[in-house]
């Protein structure tokens, strides 16, 4: 999809700027989402693990996409109560999620510099 | 329409040859007004209320108030003239603006190279300003904007929590950053005009340097942080990542520049603050835009690549909080 909308609409529509536009959009989110689709599983895994060790749970089972879905809201909402009552390790908590959202930019957007030493 | 612009024109000794629509936005509409004066081409911008409106987005007649007194207080920004209620739709306000030439868009400004030298003034000409603005407090001037009830750190999180509430997903980083920015909550109480949207994007530049700055539609009573960080907030940078101050300088001479103009030596613990919540209120502002867009209240496809720009500022807010210190 992404390749039909970059190679043989997107140059047809030089004449309308801001139509143009829009297909590149489209184009850049449909080959993000299929990025997206062939990581998931992995990065349910590797999320859930993390969460399932700061929550003191066990790693959940989950057999499709909606129930994966399903479980890593589950999760985060206890991660959210927990943060809020003190009962999760703040520190413990930080280093997770910088690492998901690292995970999820190294697929949806591969050239967000993560560094830490942003020129401050 | 047009007669009544050429009216309110004449009245001020300018007669009428074009109105030019320009990019407008949400709430207002805009236009280009070429005119003469004594046979001398002129021009000023028309700002109108539409018939929409934002919360927290001021209406054109405070707008108006706000922009008169940023003009008595020094700042450097197009002046404000002749309100006119009803000029372009029945019960909404107009006015005009001096017309200054300039280039705001943000991608520009940090990489033209024929902006390369007013780039260098930018740090001085901007910190002379907003030390300006900054000195617009409510004792001295009354203006028609809500005051803070609490201060303005606590008005900030009580804001964003209620922006937060109304999602459908859980953003456990958003949220872990806002159980960070209650234990380090600023406890000062100071209160002053706010540009409250102070970065790249919204001021003119030319290859003198700072022409004017733009767009006061989300001024109001708050924190000078507010200010002194937004402009740093990671999506401000055009990409000049390597250039915290709005992709055109580092913070050092940014700092010292507004030390120097306005007698207030920046605090940069409470920078970063402000900055955690600037890329927070960003995070969970484009999450909002994938919202109109999923539930068909918008159907601009470009909202939901907005709404995806959450986890880069989810990203950035975390990694402030961190380093812990900017």
């Amino acid at each position: 999809m992404s390749a039909f909308l970059l190679s043989e609409v997107a140059p047809a529509l030089e004449a309308k700027k801001a139509l143009q536009f829009r297909v590149l959009i489209a184009a850049n989110l449909a080959s993000v989402v299929a990025n997206e689709n062939r990581s998931e599983i992995e990065r349910f895994n590797a999320e859930t693990a993390r969460l399932a060790a700061l929550l003191k749970v066990p790693v959940p089972s989950a057999l499709d996409a909606t129930e994966r879905s399903a479980a890593v809201e589950h999760m985060n909402r206890q991660l959210i109560t927990g943060l809020r009552d003190g009962s999760i390790d703040f520190a413990a908590a930080l280093t997770h999620l910088r690492a998901t959202a690292r995970e999820t930019l190294a697929v949806t957007n591969p050239r967000f510099d993560p560094s830490d030493e942003l020129n401050q | 329409m047009n007669e009544r612009i050429a009216a309110v024109l004449a009245t001020h000794g300018a007669h009428l040859e074009q109105v030019t629509p320009l990019h407008g936005g949400a709430c207002q509409e805009n236009f280009r007004i070429s005119a003469t004066v004594e046979g001398k081409a002129t021009q000023w911008a028309l700002r109108s209320d539409s018939d929409t409106s934002l919360p927290g987005s001021l209406r054109r007649r405070d707008e108006f108030a706000v922009i008169e007194a940023a003009v008595a207080a020094g700042v450097q920004t197009p002046r404000a003239q002749w309100l006119s209620p009803g000029l372009l739709r029945p019960g909404r306000d107009a006015y005009f603006l001096d017309w200054v030439p300039g280039e705001a868009i943000g991608r520009r400004v940090v990489r033209n190279p024929e902006l390369a030298g007013a780039r260098e003034k930018l740090p001085g000409a901007l910190a002379g300003s907003l030390a300006a603005l900054h000195g617009v407090v409510p004792a001295q001037v009354t203006l028609p904007l809500a005051p803070v009830a609490s201060t303005p750190a606590r008005a900030a999180l009580t804001q964003l929590r209620g922006m937060i509430d109304g999602l459908p997903s859980a953003l456990p980083a958003v949220e872990l950053a806002l159980v960070w920015a209650e234990k380090h909550l600023p406890t000062s109480s100071e209160v002053v005009l706010v540009h409250g949207d102070f970065r790249t994007g919204n001021f003119l530049v030319t290859p003198d340097g700072l022409a004017g700055i733009l767009d006061w539609e989300f001024a109001h009573w708050g924190s000078r942080y507010e200010d002194l960080s937004w402009i740093s907030v990671r999506d401000w940078r055009f990409n000049r990542l390597e250039l915290p101050v709005g992709g055109f300088a580092a913070r050092r001479p940014f700092y010292d520049a507004y030390a120097a103009a306005s007698g207030h030596t920046v605090d940069v613990d409470q920078v970063l603050w402000w900055e955690v919540i600037g890329n927070l209120r960003w995070a969970v502002g484009s999450v909002y835009q994938g919202e109109r867009y999923l539930s068909g209240q918008a159907t601009d496809l470009e909202l939901i690549a907005i709404a995806r720009r959450c986890v880069e500022m989810e990203h950035e807010a975390l990694r402030l909080i961190h380093r812990g210190a900017l």
